[in-house]
């Protein structure tokens, strides 16, 4: 919901949010999805690589691909994967040789961009030893590239340094009906003895297999994740498994990102002997054990972080403050740094370390709070989380490829600390745990961040280590209240003050949005607010206040003067008596077709507006509507128009119930923006009268 | 334009004729030049106020989370340094990401070294930090690589200041590097590069003064090339440019130049504005032969080499002239005649926008030494084809002008910029049909006849006839020669919509801009671009699908679409009246002139006019109980006029026509031009009423 210029929009929130916050790395494995933004910097800049000198014949098994009949398809499919494979073998050496290859057939010229690149990288314990790419185009011309024609970077988002070198293969002469074949290889030394096959992808996939081939002693464990659990043939020391017409994830408003929604196969291992490399985890416990033991030295306090806890907490006796004052410390002393080398994708630096440096990244700044408490003797555990929803569910297998950022859970001493709190979750034979994140700066210990609101993590703590849900903010939360006094005066102008009290998700949201910023874009990001409201205007003045205090509400108050307001057609006067919009935009209107994902918002919680309309003297409402009033089971609508003399008062109020709705439940999302789209632009006809009282 | 600077510089005792002898010769001088590097003294930078440790926010950018107190550049051609100098004040915790540096270079030419780091505290004490230097690659393919030093400076907090500088210069022993790309020849070695950039000029270097933080102070120092490759006996000239850089001259030092700059503050797009290169505060300086002493002189001769390069291009003989007789055979009508001669070479393959070909292919493509290889062939760039067009059209008896223009989609030429080729970048075609001159841009694919693309209307030109050059602005359209025509049939749908049909027609640049800018764009994607655009003007929530779609593959300068739309929630209910919009397929959240402030002016890439026609059918039951009066204004900057009627029982008539009749708008006339739109937003949303009959 929205309703303020410093607003999130609730419904495309999360993406945009989640980019602000994508400084939270845990993991920075050479996965694929990680590598996005490089690809994206890669196709700005038109890198594109040189065909091999020479050249290699396309291999038999693509050319006989291009034979291949076609399933009848969608007309704007923009291109397919004949064949996605992968396989895997692990070795009587501990190592994991992880083969792949793709045949893809390019259906139009618009899926060239996103199909004619093959991206792999060179990490601490992956080696690539093999990329090759083929293009066989209409015309009959053929290139072939390889690992020498491969362009290396590495550079990652929001990450000043790391030293992975992610690997690409960028195709310069791929047109439409071109088939591309890629093929690489990659030696692992797993710090996890898993693999991870997503099938489902952004194209439909004809075909996609998966091997694994494994020594004696070692059991396989497969995990289905959203896909139905499908056949899997089994030989005396591997298995494999084929899928046929996987259909592509499409786009819809709203939806889950594609983490949370594609078909994934996870593979472990499970040996009789230990391992050379890596381990098995067999549950959530033995990861919690594994992260444990990783990082427990980086977190113990040496003289310099006791010193600073001392001195943090110089004169403070109450347990809450001194909680308050070295997690304050460390959310906006410590700059958020992300330098990853080797290991450093999991384990953090030491806490002396990163006290002396005043920087960090995510897991850097829970180890230092750790230590920070530890020297006061509180206790505290990691969570190990991702920021994106719905990725980390309650029922997922245990993998190490879910997580990207690293949290804290705080021990309470007692019942009372954080009593009403949203961030605290109870574990047996642990006690109460105040969940905080120090890399975000805008929520305080209390205040559970919108993005691990109901979310799932994994509790670092021995024996007690396992996935935990965190709760939610209540829907009665009263997050945006608005209060406004407006004259309309008879020349048609609007004049409005208003106050807006922005707390818990719209407060975090503005905080991200516009702390940072200086007063022009804070002004212009104001004007676009009123310029979706009120169209024509002039911002008078405006201010935010409490932007730097995340333990306080954000107050804006700004005043505007709207001319033509009130429309004059003949005798008849109009104008809309809802102001300001309440929604930011309604793209979810945009959905085509039937929903097939659920819709994912950012948020549950209440907006609220109380405005005073002082209408021209002279005039009177012709006709008083009655209340607008619609209840589902995602929302509350409640919009209430009084007269009371020459003053309209109008009292609106929007409750978000659910942030996750089945798609079979969309029409209750539809039904209530389509309502709330008609109240903002819904009129009131005013008529003259000759006795003002 | 004025030669600002000249002086001899040192005597190298070469004389060479040709530029590419002297590239060659040069190298023997650079080789020795450069290793006689001497160590610099310090150099006397600004001592840090208590006004500036005192410094908690910038009154001139309020809200900034940092300031560059002082910034310091060096440019030193005569030993290829460049120093740079920052010193940084974080003004809040968002500054303190300044405190990570990032020093990009290319190892094969150069090097980034004594990098040093100062922090100062609030109270003065200065803390001389040895930071962690990393080096990431930033990209590398084979032996081209780029990376950048990389490092993030510990202990940095709001309220200091840091000093940080480093020298890039060449590196220990980098190879010969040779470039050869379009018309630019340059070689380096030691990593000096010596370039000629174009006609009799070449560019010493481009200062953009505008950073990402506000600088209070900068000091800029360039110290010129021994030699240059438009060096002749040793001697050259200088000539410096300034761009939005007020009542601030330059100091020439010896061997170069200082500018001493202050307050500079940091580049905001705005929407609607120039290309940004023309409004960016910068400073270039050009290197020029020293028989060249004007701007004048520098266009009158760069003109006459166009000239003799063009003429030479477009000499064809008595096969040119066959080549005429055989295309206009049979017509007699010149119009005729010269339409056969533009549509011939519109089907000329134009290498500059070929969407994509294969490495044989391009292997199989020669350079065209003149037109008739050109005709031969039927392959060209741009400026060939349009040189084939001229030429033809000469022969065929027309009298016809080859006219060199700068497009202006993104830059603005400016006279004291001494770059012909960078300025003037594309040619079109004058040619005299009866008493007319008329103007083609062959050089462009699916140019309809007699049409100019945008860019190169009412831009700058050049000729160069009967020994003379001549600047002029290349032919203009208006208002009416680029319109989108809307003819809209709608009804009442009883909840709240309109639904039925909207026919868009676009004429003149709306059509052309739409079918070029797409062109590589297959007709499904161009659908639902077409509808894409349509929804986002139309209201919140509203539906359309394009049902047919005419002239996207004709070489005409004309497109029509036809939609199937719903215009979401513009009837509303108010007692017994229907009110809706007299312009419902707008959507007023998308205004464009929301600030009343501007800083740059308001530029359109063209003339523009928006027609609509639209038929509402009135509800059952329902008639007009008024109607909002007509409205016109015009002036000579834009003109609108809206008109509703009841001409027939039963549906109302609406005419709308807004012209925007210029294309740059100064900024003071954005007062105006947001007034004008102030005056269309309230006309457009006045309420047609209607009562129960």
């Amino acid at each position: 919901m929205k309703g303020h210029p410093g607003q999130i929009n609730p419904l495309n929130f999360l993406l945009k949010s989640r980019a602000k916050l994508s400084r939270k790395r845990f993991l920075c494995h050479g996965c694929q999805q990680i590598l996005l933004g490089i690809i994206l910097i890669v196709t700005l800049l038109g890198i594109q690589a040189q065909a091999a000198p020479g050249g290699s014949k396309p291999p038999r098994w693509l050319t006989e691909m291009a034979e291949t009949p076609l399933p009848e398809l969608a007309p704007e499919t923009e291109g397919i994967y004949l064949l996605h494979e992968q396989k895997l073998t692990y070795s009587s050496s501990g190592n994991l040789v992880r083969y792949g290859r793709q045949a893809i057939k390019i259906l139009r010229s618009e899926g060239i961009e996103r199909l004619k690149f093959l991206v792999r990288a060179n990490t601490f314990n992956t080696r690539v030893r093999k990329m090759n790419a083929w293009v066989i185009n209409p015309d009959g011309s053929k290139q072939d590239y390889n690992l020498k024609s491969a362009i290396s970077t590495s550079l990652a988002p929001d990450t000043l340094y790391w030293d992975v070198k992610t690997l690409f293969l960028v195709m310069s002469e791929v047109t439409r009906g071109s088939l591309i074949g890629y093929e690489w290889e990659e030696e692992v030394k797993p710090l996890s003895l898993e693999d991870l096959f997503i099938f489902q992808l952004r194209f439909p996939v004809l075909q996609a297999i998966y091997q694994a081939e494994y020594p004696s002693g070692c059991q396989p464990r497969l995990d289905w994740i959203n896909w139905p659990e499908s056949s899997v043939t089994i030989g005396p020391k591997s298995f494999s498994v084929k899928l046929s017409d996987v259909p592509a994830i499409k786009d819809e408003p709203l939806k889950p990102p594609d983490e949370a929604i594609a078909g994934r196969l996870l593979v472990r291992f499970k040996t009789k002997n230990a391992p050379r490399f890596g381990y098995f985890f067999s549950d959530w416990k033995d990861m919690g054990l594994w992260y444990e033991q990783l990082s427990r030295e980086r977190r113990q306090p040496d003289e310099s972080v006791r010193v600073k806890a001392s001195e943090l907490v110089s004169g403070l006796t109450d347990h809450r403050a001194r909680i308050e004052k070295l997690a304050a410390f460390v959310q906006q002393e410590i700059r958020y740094v992300s330098i990853q080398i080797g290991i450093g994708g999991y384990q953090p630096h030491r806490a002396s370390e990163i006290l002396a440096n005043r920087y960090g990244d995510c897991k850097d700044k829970a180890t230092l709070l750790a230590a920070l408490l530890s020297s006061l003797n509180i206790d505290s555990y990691y969570f190990i989380v991702n920021i994106e929803p719905q990725v980390v569910k309650e029922n997922s297998p245990v993998s190490l490829f879910w997580f990207n950022h690293v949290i804290l859970g705080i021990k309470l001493p007692d019942d009372k600390l954080y009593e009403s709190s949203e961030a605290v979750v109870s574990i047996p034979g642990l006690g109460r745990l105040l969940i905080f994140d120090p890399t975000m700066p805008h929520s305080p210990p209390g205040r559970l961040p919108f993005y691990l609101q109901k979310n799932n993590g994994l509790l670092v703590a021995g024996e007690h280590s396992r996935l935990i849900h965190f709760p939610g903010s209540s829907p009665d939360s009263l997050e945006l209240n608005r209060r406004g006094q407006f004259v309309l005066s008879a020349d048609g102008t609007l004049k409005g003050d208003v106050t807006e009290t922005l707390a818990g998700f719209q407060a975090e949201v503005v905080r991200l949005r516009l702390r940072d910023v200086h007063e022009q874009e804070r002004r212009k990001d104001m004007e676009d607010f009123l310029a979706r409201s009120v169209g024509s205007f002039t911002l008078e003045n405006y201010q935010y206040l409490n932007l730097n205090e995340p333990d306080r509400e954000v107050v804006l108050q700004y005043s505007f003067r709207a001319a033509s307001y009130l429309s004059k057609t003949g005798d008849v006067f109009s104008f809309r008596p809802n102001i300001l919009a309440m929604v930011d935009d309604y793209e979810i209107l945009k959905q085509k077709d039937d929903r097939k994902y659920p819709v994912l918002l950012s948020m549950v919680g209440t907006s609220q507006d109380e405005f005073e309309i002082k209408l021209p003297a002279g005039y009177a409402v012709e006709v008083l509507p009655g209340p607008v009033e619609l209840s589902n089971g995602f929302a509350d609508y409640y919009s209430r128009l009084e007269l009371d003399g020459g003053t309209l008062r109008l009292k609106r109020l929007f409750k978000i119930k659910q942030d996750y709705l089945p798609p079979d439940r969309f029409h209750e999302i539809l039904e209530m923006f389509r309502l709330l789209s008609g109240e903002e632009r819904r009129r009131l006809l005013l008529k003259k009268v000759n006795n003002p009282d | 334009m004025k030669i600002r600077c000249s002086f001899r510089q040192h005597k190298s005792g070469y004389h060479l004729g040709q530029m590419i002898l002297l590239l060659i010769l040069v190298i023997a001088v650079l080789d020795f030049g450069l290793s006689a590097q001497t160590k610099e003294p310090a150099r006397p930078r600004p001592p840090i106020t208590p006004e500036d440790l005192a410094m908690s926010d910038l009154p001139e950018l309020p809200g900034a989370p940092a300031v560059c107190l002082y910034y310091e550049r060096i440019d030193d051609n005569q030993k290829k340094v460049k120093s740079v100098f920052k010193r940084i004040k974080i003004l809040s915790p968002a500054g303190r990401d300044y405190a990570n540096l990032e020093i990009p270079y290319v190892p094969l030419l150069n090097d980034v070294k004594n990098i040093k780091v100062v922090v100062y505290e609030t109270d003065g004490r200065r803390r001389e930090v040895v930071p962690e230097t990393m080096d990431k690659i930033a990209s590398r393919q084979g032996m081209f690589e780029n990376r950048i030093k990389t490092l993030a400076i510990p202990g940095v907090s709001a309220g200091q200041i840091i000093d940080y500088e480093y020298e890039m210069s060449p590196g220990e022993k980098p190879g010969p590097l040779w470039i050869i790309t379009d018309g630019v020849l340059s070689i380096s070695i030691n990593a000096v590069f010596i370039m000629m950039d174009d006609f009799y000029s070449q560019s010493a270097v481009n200062w953009e003064l505008q950073d990402s933080i506000y600088i209070k102070k900068a000091k800029y120092t360039f110290l010129a090339d021994p030699v240059t490759g438009v060096s002749s006996g040793g001697k050259y000239n200088m000539a410096w440019v300034t761009n939005n850089l007020r009542n601030v001259l330059p100091k020439r030092i010896e061997k170069g130049l200082e500018l001493e700059v202050n307050d500079i503050p940091p580049f905001l797009r705005e929407e609607f504005m120039p290309p940004e290169n023309a409004e960016k505060i910068s400073f270039k300086i050009y290197y020029l032969p020293p028989d060249i002493r004007s701007n004048d002189e520098y266009w009158e001769k760069a003109a006459g080499s166009w000239k003799q390069i063009y003429e030479e291009f477009m000499t064809g003989g008595k096969g040119l002239q066959k080549e005429v007789l055989a295309l206009v055979e049979g017509a007699t009508d010149p119009e005729v005649k010269l339409r056969k001669l533009y549509e011939r070479v519109q089907d000329i393959k134009n290498l500059d926008y070929v969407p994509s070909m294969s490495e044989k292919e391009w292997k199989k493509i020669k350079p065209n030494n003149d037109v008739r290889d050109v005709l031969k062939r039927n392959y060209g760039y741009k400026n060939q084809i349009a040189r084939t067009f001229a030429a033809l059209a000469r022969a065929a008896g027309f009298e016809t002008y080859l006219v060199r223009v700068a497009s202006r989609d993104e830059k603005i030429f400016k006279a004291d910029i001494p770059l012909f080729k960078e300025q003037l970048d594309s040619e079109i075609v004058m040619v005299k049909i009866g008493n007319r001159f008329q103007a083609f841009d062959p050089g462009l694919p699916g140019c309809p006849y007699e049409m100019v693309y945008w860019p190169r209307t009412g831009t700058t030109a050049l000729t160069f006839e009967n020994d003379r050059m001549s600047f002029f602005t290349s032919p203009s359209t208006s208002a009416d020669d680029s319109s989108c025509r809307q003819i809209a049939k709608l009804r009442p749908d009883g909840q709240g919509n309109l639904t039925g049909t909207i026919r868009v027609e676009y004429r003149g640049q709306e059509a052309l801009s739409r079918k070029f800018g797409n062109r590589e764009k297959d007709a499904m994607k161009f659908k639902e671009i077409l509808e894409e655009e349509l929804l986002k003007k139309l209201p919140a929530g509203s539906k359309v699908k394009l049902k047919d779609l005419t002239g996207l593959k004709e070489r005409s300068a004309e497109l029509a679409a036809e939609f199937e739309a719903t215009v979401s929630g513009v009837i509303h209910e108010a007692g017994d009246k229907l009110l809706l919009p007299v312009y419902a397929l707008t959507n007023p959240g998308r205004y464009p002139f929301r600030s009343a402030f501007r800083k740059y002016p308001v530029y359109f890439n063209y003339p523009y006019a928006e027609i609509d026609e639209i038929i509402i059918e009135l509800p059952d039951g329902y008639e007009v109980e008024a109607l909002p009066e007509a409205k016109t204004r015009d002036s000579e900057r834009a003109g609108f006029n809206l008109a509703c009627s009841q001409d027939e029982p039963g549906q109302l008539r609406v005419e709308r026509r807004l012209a925007i009749k210029k294309n740059l708008f100064p900024v003071n006339e954005y007062i105006h031009l947001k007034e004008f739109f102030d005056f269309v937003l309230a006309r457009d949303s006045q309420q047609i009423v209607l009562r129960k009959k």
